[in-house]
């Protein structure tokens, strides 16, 4: 479903943030992607959301490729993606619905619709009661929420996660992770950028790690492929 | 197609910038107001040119020496000559008739003449797409070459003057015409780019979620184009009631008829939509993942 493919990429023509990069991600698959800041995660990130492109090599999203990816073609692959960020990148001005909504407005869906798949996506993340309230009056865990129903309004094949749990208490962060678990299990793959590497220890999900733009290390999943994929309603626990 | 999103948003684009919007829309509306007054100008101009249009006629004297027969093969050949519509004989007693007219309360003075002294001429009345001075200076060159004819008159030097005006003043609305896009264009393009940078957050979340280009550009597009309207309207109002202030001294005053008018609104709609449209396409393009 991803493909990297000897991918290198360098910026502003000094700093290489990918050296010949290649793995796969299948669909359905929880895959984590490790490593310190600026090591490269999110720029693997951007490059699923051809954001931004190789300098050599290709990657390949579903049957979408970056060697010949026609810009026009760009807003299709994304309304198959959802991303959700440390930030949030919620509208402020706009209600949690609204936020919500949005995705699928951009998309010219009727309001009817709109309007049904956004309460189905904030009853998925459980922020349904909330649907009126502004950003800044959620908490870290909430805004993150929000984002995660945001991001599955679209009913995304793959969801891309870059540091979800950056600006999240714990207990936040294990209702999130809870949520993406949850997301994965219903066969929406998920690959998920964090520094965090004691959060990652914990769950049984494959671990791409990176450093220096190159991946160091590969660990497979934990679980048995059926295991992996029947996770839902297990709570998870950090401790 | 979502036309209710864009005006929402392009409304709200105006309501969040209203100081930048208010000086936008203020610029375009005195732009156009000084492009509507010389074209007004030029419109006046050029109708009191065309209401005596079909007075533009050559005189062609005949000479006192020619006799009847010369006379009339004189007027064959006026009527020959290519531009020339008729040539209508005029007596030496239609010549003092008509002086005597003109004259009008004055005629009086005419009384102390022994003799008419006035000499027979032909009327050279010319096709309409002949009535201009270059033309009207050819054809009295021909004229004046037939035998018989003595001399020929048609204003030369007033023609020559009142042409040279016209088009002055054109040259003047053409370089108006630039001056007044060019900055009404600068000016909305400075007004969307804030709204832009205002919302570039949204436009980033827009480009994430797979709006496309198109979508993201129409709200801002639909603003410059609202200030190119709101501006042209404004504009115009001001320029109507100088038109009526003028019009109410001096009489005989023409404004923009609706056609003219339409064609104003639309121009300022196009200057809105240039001046957004750039700013649109300049920011997206420097967005990161712009291309």
């Amino acid at each position: 479903m991803i493909e990297f493919t000897k991918v290198s990429k360098t910026f502003q023509d000094s700093w290489q943030a990918l050296r010949d990069i290649s793995f796969t991600v299948e669909r359905g698959e929880f895959a984590f992607i490790i490593g310190p800041s600026g090591c490269g995660k999110s720029t693997v990130l951007r490059m699923i959301l051809m954001d931004e492109f190789p300098d050599e090599g290709t990657v390949r999203v579903a049957e979408h490729r970056s060697d010949n990816m026609r810009r026009a073609d760009i807003p299709r692959l994304r309304r198959k993606l959802g991303v959700i960020f440390q930030d949030f990148k919620l509208l402020a001005d706009r209600t949690v619905y609204e936020n919500v909504a949005f995705a699928l407005e951009v998309t010219g869906a009727s309001s009817g619709l709109i309007h049904k798949k956004s309460m189905a996506a904030l009853n998925e993340v459980g922020l349904a009661h909330k649907r009126h309230c502004l950003p800044f009056q959620l908490s870290g865990g909430e805004q993150q929420k929000a984002a995660i129903a945001r991001a599955l309004v679209n009913d995304p094949f793959l969801l891309l996660a870059d540091e979800p749990t950056g600006n999240v208490d714990p207990a936040g962060t294990l209702e999130i992770m809870q949520l993406l678990r949850d997301i994965n299990a219903k066969g929406t793959a998920v690959l998920m950028a964090t520094h965090e590497q004691e959060l990652v220890k914990k769950l049984p999900f494959r671990i791409l790690t990176v450093e220096g733009g190159r991946i160091v290390r590969d660990t497979p999943c934990r679980l048995a492929p059926r295991r992996a994929a029947a996770t839902e309603g297990e709570q998870l626990t950090l401790s | 197609m979502r036309p209710g999103y864009y005006w929402k948003e392009a409304l709200a684009g105006m309501r969040r910038a209203k100081l930048m919007s208010l000086l936008s829309v203020s610029t375009i509306s005195a732009a156009l107001f000084l492009l509507g007054a010389f074209l007004l100008v030029t419109i006046n101009f050029r109708s009191a040119v065309s209401s005596f249009k079909d007075k533009f006629e050559i005189q062609a004297f005949l000479a006192e020496t020619c006799d009847q027969h010369q006379a009339l093969v004189a007027g064959s050949y006026i009527r020959e000559i290519p531009g020339v519509a008729d040539a209508v004989y005029i007596s030496k007693e239609e010549a003092l008739r008509r002086f005597r007219a003109e004259l009008a309360d004055k005629a009086d003075l005419l009384q102390a003449l022994e003799t008419n002294p006035l000499p027979r001429s032909y009327r050279v009345i010319l096709t309409p797409d002949q009535r201009d001075p270059e033309a009207m200076a050819r054809i009295a060159e021909k004229v004046q070459r037939i035998p018989g004819i003595e001399d020929t008159e048609y204003g030369r030097d007033w023609l020559g003057r009142f042409y040279r005006l016209g088009r002055l003043l054109v040259m003047l609305d053409v370089a108006l015409l630039l001056v007044v896009s060019l900055a009404s264009v600068i000016v909305i393009f400075n007004t969307i780019q804030l709204t832009l940078y205002a919302r570039r957050q949204a436009i980033e979340i827009m480009r994430l979620v797979g709006a496309t280009d198109g979508f993201i550009r129409r709200p801002f597009l639909l603003e410059g184009m609202l200030h190119g309207l709101a501006g042209t309207l404004a504009g115009t109002a001001v320029l109507y009631l100088f038109y009526r202030l003028l019009s109410a001294n001096f009489g005989q005053v023409t404004f923009f008829t609706a056609r003219e008018f339409a064609v104003l609104l639309g121009f300022g709609v196009w200057l809105g939509l240039a001046g957004s449209w750039i700013a649109v396409r300049r920011f997206l393009r420097r967005l990161p993942g712009g291309g």
